[in-house]
């Protein structure tokens, strides 16, 4: 219990560097800041998550993976609020004709509707029916990756490294399921 | 040497006010005699890997170097056309553009090319970089148009920076008056 509290609480590091980036420092451009903390950490978490399983023989690290998710989630809810409320001004026809319109929020739509779905089948009396549709968290790792490149200008070096962990943790799960190699 | 305050919007969608100082381009224009054959001023920013970091990346660079802008002559020779040597009433500081950075505030921010080290008439239309990078994307004018998305996002209202709330993008950035006869029977849709 005092683990999974000390993971919370680092977990909501970034939450609280974000308080305190659009606070107290008052940077510049909130909107977008806000898009790049919380998209980031939350593709981050979306990683960590998947890592948490593919090394379960190795490091047992099972009972803190819900929690990880489940925090990847928030911050993907704080990056859709930031989009509705902040973005779009609470103007439900922009919401709808910009998502529609524009592939790259169509697609992080759909990678957090995953999310939504994995949250609510994540407690103890539905995860059990509902594990084997987890799966689904690797395309929504496609899609958000997909998302976050369409997103930008142009892509920085330290962009390029980021997202070469997409295909790194892909084709590792994939040789572990084709059995090519035992982790 | 004269103040001015511009309007600056970026293509990405945020907004500020920025008190610059310099000189009107169409005077440095006059001053270089162009032949009257020309038809667009081109303009190209310094290239010196030592002074600029992303520019030692080579082929890991964000962009291609060096970049490139250019202007129709008649855009060029409009009054609200300016070089800025300064903001803030202070020298222009590097990462700002210096020694000279153009400034056509009815634009995307990104036609104001920093420290250009080389200015070319020609009678061809330049190819700017970001319209060789994505060209669907970008276009040549880049004017400021509210009614013209960028295919990723819309350019209908901005991001003031210091704000939290957006506001209204204006029609050539609130130029209109000033610039609206430079494009008189051209689709702004078409060339955006």
């Amino acid at each position: 219990m005092k683990k999974k509290l000390a993971l919370a609480s680092i977990l909501l590091l970034p939450f609280i560097f974000l308080l305190y980036m659009l606070f107290v420092v008052e940077v510049e451009d909130p909107i977008k800041y806000i898009y790049t903390i919380t998209g980031a950490t939350a593709l981050m978490l979306l990683y960590i998550t998947t890592i948490i399983s593919m090394l379960k023989k190795a490091i047992n690290l099972v009972k803190y993976r819900r929690m990880v998710g489940l925090f990847s989630f928030f911050y993907a809810l704080l990056h859709m609020i930031n989009f509705v409320v902040l973005d779009m001004e609470l103007d439900a026809a922009s919401v709808i004709s910009e998502t529609l319109k524009r592939p790259f929020i169509y697609l992080g739509t759909i990678s957090f509707l995953l999310l939504v779905f994995m949250s609510i089948t994540s407690t103890k009396k539905l995860f059990p029916k509902f594990y084997k549709y987890h799966k689904v968290i690797y395309i929504s790792i496609i899609l958000s990756s997909v998302h976050f490149v369409m997103a930008q200008k142009a892509l920085s070096v330290e962009q390029w490294v980021y997202l070469s962990i997409m295909p790194i943790v892909l084709v590792f799960k994939l040789l572990q399921r084709t059995k090519i190699i035992h982790i | 040497m004269q103040e001015r305050i511009y309007r600056f919007r970026c293509v990405e969608g945020w907004s500020m006010v920025v008190p610059w100082v310099g000189f009107e381009l169409p005077q440095l224009i006059k001053y270089l005699k162009p032949l009257s054959s020309a038809k667009y001023i081109r303009f190209e920013t310094l290239y010196d890997p030592d002074q600029f970091p992303d520019q030692k990346r080579g082929v890991l660079a964000a962009i291609e170097y060096p970049y490139v802008e250019a202007l129709r002559m008649d855009e060029a020779m409009n009054p609200l056309s300016f070089i800025a040597t300064g903001l803030y009433r202070h020298t222009l500081p590097p990462q700002n553009g210096a020694p000279l950075r153009l400034i056509t505030p009815w634009k995307y921010g990104f036609k104001s090319i920093k420290s250009i080290a080389k200015i070319t008439f020609t009678d061809t239309e330049p190819i700017n970089t970001w319209q060789k990078i994505a060209s669907n994307e970008y276009g040549f004018f880049a004017n400021v148009n509210p009614n013209v998305d960028h295919p990723r996002w819309s350019q209908a209202r901005e991001r003031v920076l210091g704000k939290f709330f957006k506001q209204d993008t204006l029609m050539f950035n609130g130029y209109e008056k000033e610039v609206a006869h430079l494009y008189k029977g051209i689709d702004l849709k078409k060339l955006f």
